[in-house]
């Protein structure tokens, strides 16, 4: 890799998750899932102890496997930490100190939901001060006192959103990774064992010699 | 809803800026050793022989591949540290570049566009949190490798010795009840 190319890609990283670490978590840990499945398949086609017959079974399983892991990973952690900043962008789940800032500005009295709502977001409201030095009809002597803090209050809020995103991101993965993954797993597992059970009942009917355990047994030497 | 209890606002700023990959890591592995194994174990959908099998190699995934991918995570969230100090160029208040303090820095992000809200104050937790997200990075390539160097034969052996185990609790139980 060029050094060129290195170093883009190190301030690629830096502009992307350096605010949201939750985004770095999902995106990632996406990237290590898909990873750690093709590990586990290749284990399966490098194993000399399983048969080539229960490596068709197996390594389409341990695909199916991979590819509900990713899937459900990164759709309910993505979902559910969408769903932590749209809360603290719609002013949902705020700091109180946040809040008091908003409502310095909310001067047509709002509820603070429908200010916010309004002007698109909390970040939004944040950006367009810093861009345009100015806020509606807000008063000078407020507008004073709002530039003065409004550093303070973004990063401020900065913190808080990040937070927020982290926790849910966590939960999500829990929840994604611990109990509905398993299960989902499970189902995929038993359809690809009745097909399996099937083919070989019905090549022992046919004549074949009867089958015992699956060679993938083996591995597991008592 | 509006959130003024201080001690609940410093524990979800807490978690911001101190949770990353390998404190994640180590959350999903402690829940998953605590549900997983139940799961597979009372799956209804295969025989009782499998369901112990697959509880057990489920039981020395988890521990394998938490054990592994949090040492991983860690390490490499310190080398990336070790090799990404820095200095600022600033307007006093605002940062207006990011320098490496010397070559072997090769992780600070020189070529970074700073946006223009990104202030001194604020500077050095973004900064660990940009460290932290590039450790995680390099763990998930170096994990390409343990995956099949360290993971899979240490699976593999776990699952062997708990497969051990549980056989031998099933026949000792066999032998209490007098079953043949």
């Amino acid at each position: 890799m060029s050094p060129n190319l290195f170093n883009q890609g190190i301030a690629k990283a830096w502009e992307y998750y350096s605010k949201d670490v939750g985004k770095s978590l999902i995106h990632w840990g996406s990237v290590g899932w898909v990873f750690s499945s093709l590990a586990q398949i290749f284990a399966i086609a490098i194993n000399k102890n399983i048969d080539k017959k229960e490596k068709k079974f197996l390594i389409p399983q341990e695909m199916a496997d991979g590819a509900v892991n990713v899937g459900l990973y990164y759709t309910i952690t993505q979902a559910i930490k969408s769903l932590g900043d749209s809360l603290v962008e719609s002013g949902s789940f705020i700091k109180k100190d946040t809040a008091d800032f908003l409502n310095a500005l909310n001067t047509n009295n709002l509820q603070l939901k429908d200010f916010i709502k309004t002007n698109g977001s909390v970040s939004e409201i944040f950006s367009l001060i810093k861009r345009e030095n100015r806020f509606g009809g807000v008063e000078q002597s407020v507008l004073n006192n709002v530039f003065a803090a409004l550093d303070k209050k973004a990063d401020s809020f900065s913190h808080w959103k990040n937070g927020v995103g982290t926790i849910f991101t966590i939960a999500a993965s829990v929840l994604a990774c611990n109990v509905i993954t398993p299960y989902c797993r499970n189902k995929i597992a038993s359809v690809f064992q009745q097909r399996h059970l099937e083919k070989t009942r019905l090549s022992t009917l046919t004549g074949n010699l009867p089958r015992e355990l699956p060679a993938v047994f083996n591995t597991f030497k008592i | 809803m509006i959130v003024s209890n201080k001690c609940l606002i410093n524990a979800i700023e807490w978690a911001g800026k101190k949770i990353n990959s390998p404190q994640q890591r180590f959350i999903l592995g402690l829940t998953a050793i605590a549900i997983q194994p139940v799961i597979d174990f009372t799956n209804k959908n295969v025989d009782k022989d499998t369901r112990e099998v697959s509880a057990a190699r489920t039981s020395a995934k988890i521990i394998a591949g938490t054990s592994v991918g949090v040492l991983v995570r860690w390490a490499c969230i310190k080398a990336v540290n070790a090799f990404s100090s820095y200095e600022l160029k600033t307007d006093g208040s605002k940062v207006l570049q990011i320098l490496k303090k010397s070559k072997k820095d090769i992780f600070t992000p020189a070529l970074a566009r700073i946006s223009d809200d990104v202030t001194v104050e604020n500077f050095k937790h973004l900064y660990s949190n940009h460290v932290k997200n590039l450790g995680s990075i390099l763990a998930t390539l170096v994990m390409i490798g343990t995956n099949f160097l360290v993971d899979v034969p240490l699976t593999v052996w776990l699952t062997n010795k708990f497969t051990k185990m549980v056989k031998s609790h099933d026949t000792k139980a066999k032998e209490v009840n007098n079953e043949p």
